[in-house]
């Protein structure tokens, strides 16, 4: 397009739609793949520890719990247990030492520090600053994800590293400290390795808040930390099967947290810049769906339009219908992940109003004034804990749509304990951070408190909408279901957008009789962007369980499989032609998917046919949909082999009519495509 | 439950908004249905619509219900754009079937 002449609003959107989807698809793609993933971070985890596939829950995993912390922690000041649920098979249980005298109040404080990183209300200079281990490490705390609820037993469950704890060092020395962190990782490692086997992380469960317990990695060097700087609290966690009682040592990976991660602050960069990058994709994706929908003309009459076969107008229609269909989706995933983003892109607010201390403002913005209140202290007569299992089901009785998440109890063994318990979720989205609580004597059982909740204001309700959306924090699975497929089709919106760029260039090609650079480039990265992206995360899964299990630094390993099978990728597409690059890459992608289920039951993990069977539903649905993803790609793939390329000048264009002769031509086009493309290939 | 009931509506709705259009009529029955008809079946559409919109909201309170709403409108449009393309046929009998499950769900 020239600037010297005026054109039309729609051709200037048309050109503006084209560029602006190229010149960033390529990592839009990656973001919504990674991010669709990421809506099952937690299942995805479990899939990835096969360590915890068969725990199950027999409805006595209380008195189990209560008798582990009673073994294992008689003196604790306090006893944390988040329960199993539908998305996790397992009890976490944690435990803070009492502490000395004066160190009480030091705990809320990194609770908060936690309950920022997912609000995107992080210190952008803060992970980076804080030079607490290498990215990987960075990425398994991200335990300290979503913890709408509950910030003050949060907090002191995640003490550990006290006053000492936050890296004021901030932003200026981010840059520097990201080079040091490979070489600190392996000492954090040794610090932190003999102390319960290999360490991993346990975020799960995570929408609901309930994840807070299960950082296990991030506790460790948080550990070590704390005894470098003259010990302070430590902190305990254990993974329990609820059936069994047994302690569970998983292997440490990456898990679903890696493709949280990097799907708003990529890998391998500071953080700060990672999400600067992302920021931006994302505002050429806000640009590329306004342009998209003023370029489109016809959303309701041809809603519900797709017309296979047809080359170039099929490729439109494909790439409209996942536009249009999910378009809600695309627009509210988008402008929540800008607002998430926000704080970081437009840090004005925070800069005046608080100093740049987004840490006040967060708690400020979720009324947690009493975060960092100090615990009650116990009276020194000793008495028995009352059975938990009937408190749970008051509670439960009492909000049978939220469930029960987590149960925090306070001085047990102590005349004066009290039990808390919270739950598992809150009534609506726009509600985080209020989750209701039921405070109960922790010898008579009776109810002592039921917390008032504070109601939130109309802006931080919208704030709480739109993140809650953005992340699928919902009690049900179901919206967590729709958010995934509306993020499959926004996949393959982006992709197809892609691939319409090259294939809308087919005539200049002809014409001009070879394919200029930059068309070769756009096709290699296409190649590599997409079907290499798959294959990539496909063999991130692999690499999860090929490793051996006590591998050091496995989740580093595990990432390192995904980068470098992603290299080779991108240099396949180099080498090979554009559509057999296609071909065998998706058709690699595809095998490798559908084999996960095999791998899985052949690696340690519950194979398809007994997950479904016994319930266990997170291992199963990842099968499954690793199973119809994978046939998916190789159904795409074969699409792709059998393409024939435009009919040439002499074979005119199909009459459009009923749809039976667009089948029959669909037939013949499948029957003719085969030796052609064989042709093809051969030439 | 709940939510294959809101599921059925879209779809049924989504179906009679496709066939209340001129080209998709004729690709679902072959000949394009008079003005009336295709003015009735779009109201259908939209009232259905609407319908799972106030269901889903019923059920989820006004946040939740609406997201679950918008998804599964994406899910059952994304059917019926599917089954248009390549066996476009049965769709109406298919609309008519979630329909009738939708009203025996309602009751």
């Amino acid at each position: 397009m020239r600037f010297d002449k005026p054109r039309h609003f729609r051709q200037s959107m048309s050109w503006l739609h084209t560029w602006a989807g190229l010149v960033l698809g390529w990592l839009l793609f990656a973001v919504f793949v990674t991010g669709t993933l990421a809506f099952f971070r937690n299942e995805i985890t479990t899939w990835m520890q096969p360590e915890l596939h068969s725990a199950r829950d027999d409805g006595h995993g209380l008195e189990r719990a209560v008798a582990v912390l009673e073994r294992k922690a008689p003196d604790a000041q306090q006893w944390s247990i988040n329960l199993q649920g539908p998305r996790s098979p397992v009890m976490n249980l944690s435990w803070r030492e009492a502490p000395a005298a004066g160190e009480r109040r030091s705990a809320g404080r990194r609770g908060e520090e936690g309950g920022d990183a997912d609000s995107g209300l992080e210190p952008p200079g803060g992970p980076a600053g804080r030079g607490e281990g290498h990215r990987a490490q960075d990425m398994q705390r991200e335990g300290r994800g979503d913890r709408p609820e509950g910030a003050r037993a949060e907090g002191m469950q995640r003490e550990g590293r006290g006053a000492g704890g936050r890296a004021e060092g901030g932003r200026g020395e981010g840059m520097q400290r990201e080079g040091m962190r490979a070489d600190n990782a392996p000492r954090q490692e040794a610090h932190t390795g003999g102390e319960r086997g290999p360490g991993s992380a346990r975020p799960q469960r995570g929408g609901e808040g309930r994840e807070m317990a299960m950082a296990a990695p991030q506790a460790e060097p948080a550990q070590a930390e704390a005894r470098q700087q003259g010990g302070q609290q430590a902190q305990n966690r254990l993974i329990m099967d609820p059936a069994t009682g047994e302690i569970l040592q998983p292997r440490q990976t990456a898990g679903g947290n890696f493709l949280y991660r990097f799907h708003f602050e990529l890998y391998g960069m500071d953080r700060l810049t990672g999400r600067w990058i992302v920021g931006i994709a994302t505002m050429f994706m806000f640009v590329a769906i306004i342009s998209g929908v003023i370029v489109h003309r016809n959303i309701f009459k041809d809603f519900f339009t797709f017309r296979p076969g047809k080359g170039k107008r099929s490729w439109l229609d494909a790439h409209n219908a996942t536009g249009v269909l999910a378009l809600p989706f695309h627009v509210v995933i988008t402008f929540s992940g800008l607002l998430l983003l926000g704080f970081q892109l437009m840090p004005a607010a925070v800069l005046t109003a608080y100093d740049g201390d987004t840490r006040a403002m967060a708690q400020e913005m979720r009324g947690r004034g009493n975060a960092n209140a100090p615990l009650p202290r116990p009276s020194g007569e000793k008495a028995a804990l009352t059975p938990l299992a009937p408190l749970v089901a008051e509670a439960e009785r009492e909000w049978p749509m939220q469930g029960v998440g987590a149960i925090t109890i306070t001085n047990p063994g102590d005349a004066r304990a009290t039990i808390e318990i919270r739950q598992a979720r809150t009534e609506g989205l726009s509600s985080r951070g209020a989750a209701r609580r039921m405070v109960f004597d922790g010898v008579t059982g009776e109810v002592l408190e039921r917390p008032p909740v504070a109601e939130s204001s109309a802006a931080s309700s919208a704030w709480n909408l739109m993140t809650a959306l953005h992340m699928g924090r919902f009690a049900s699975s179901l919206p967590r279901w729709l958010l995934f497929a509306s993020g499959v089709l926004g996949s393959l919106m982006v992709a197809s957008g892609l691939a319409m760029w090259v294939i809308a260039r087919q005539k200049d090609r002809e014409a001009l009789g070879r394919t200029p650079r930059g068309h070769r480039l756009v096709e290699v990265l296409n190649v590599a962007a997409v079907s290499g992206l798959l294959i990539a995360i496909a063999a991130y899964f692999w690499g999860n369980r090929l490793l051996p299990a006590d591998l050091a630094e496995r989740n580093l390993w595990e990432i390192r499989v995904f980068f470098s099978v992603w290299a080779l990728a991108a240099l396949h597409a180099i080498v090979r032609k554009y559509k057999a690059a296609w071909v065998e890459q998706l058709t690699l992608a595809g095998v490798l998917a559908m084999l996960l289920p095999v791998l899985n039951g052949a690696s340690g993990g519950v194979h398809l046919g007994h997950s479904l069977g016994a319930g266990q539903l997170q291992v199963a649905c990842f099968d499954a949909c690793a199973l119809v993803l994978g046939a998916l790609l190789m159904f795409a793939a074969r699409k792709v082999s059998l393409h024939v390329p435009r009919a040439k000048p002499g074979t005119k264009s199909r009459p459009a009519g009923a749809s039976k002769a667009k089948k029959a031509e669909a037939v013949d086009e499948l029957a003719a495509g085969l030796p052609v493309a064989l042709k093809t290939e051969e030439a | 439950m709940m939510d294959f009931l809101v599921f059925a509506m879209a779809l049924a709705g989504f179906n009679a908004l496709c066939v209340s259009m001129e080209r998709h009529a004729k690709q679902v029955v072959g000949h394009a249905p008079d003005e009336t008809k295709r003015r009735g079946f779009s109201a259908l559409g939209w009232a259905l619509l609407a319908l799972a919109l106030a269901l889903a909201v019923y059920y989820h309170g006004a946040s939740i219900g609406t997201a679950v709403w918008f998804g599964l409108m994406t899910v059952a449009a994304f059917i019926v754009g599917l089954l248009l393309s390549y066996r476009p046929r049965p769709l109406l009998g298919l609309g008519g079937a979630a329909l009738a499950v939708a009203l025996l769900l309602l009751v």
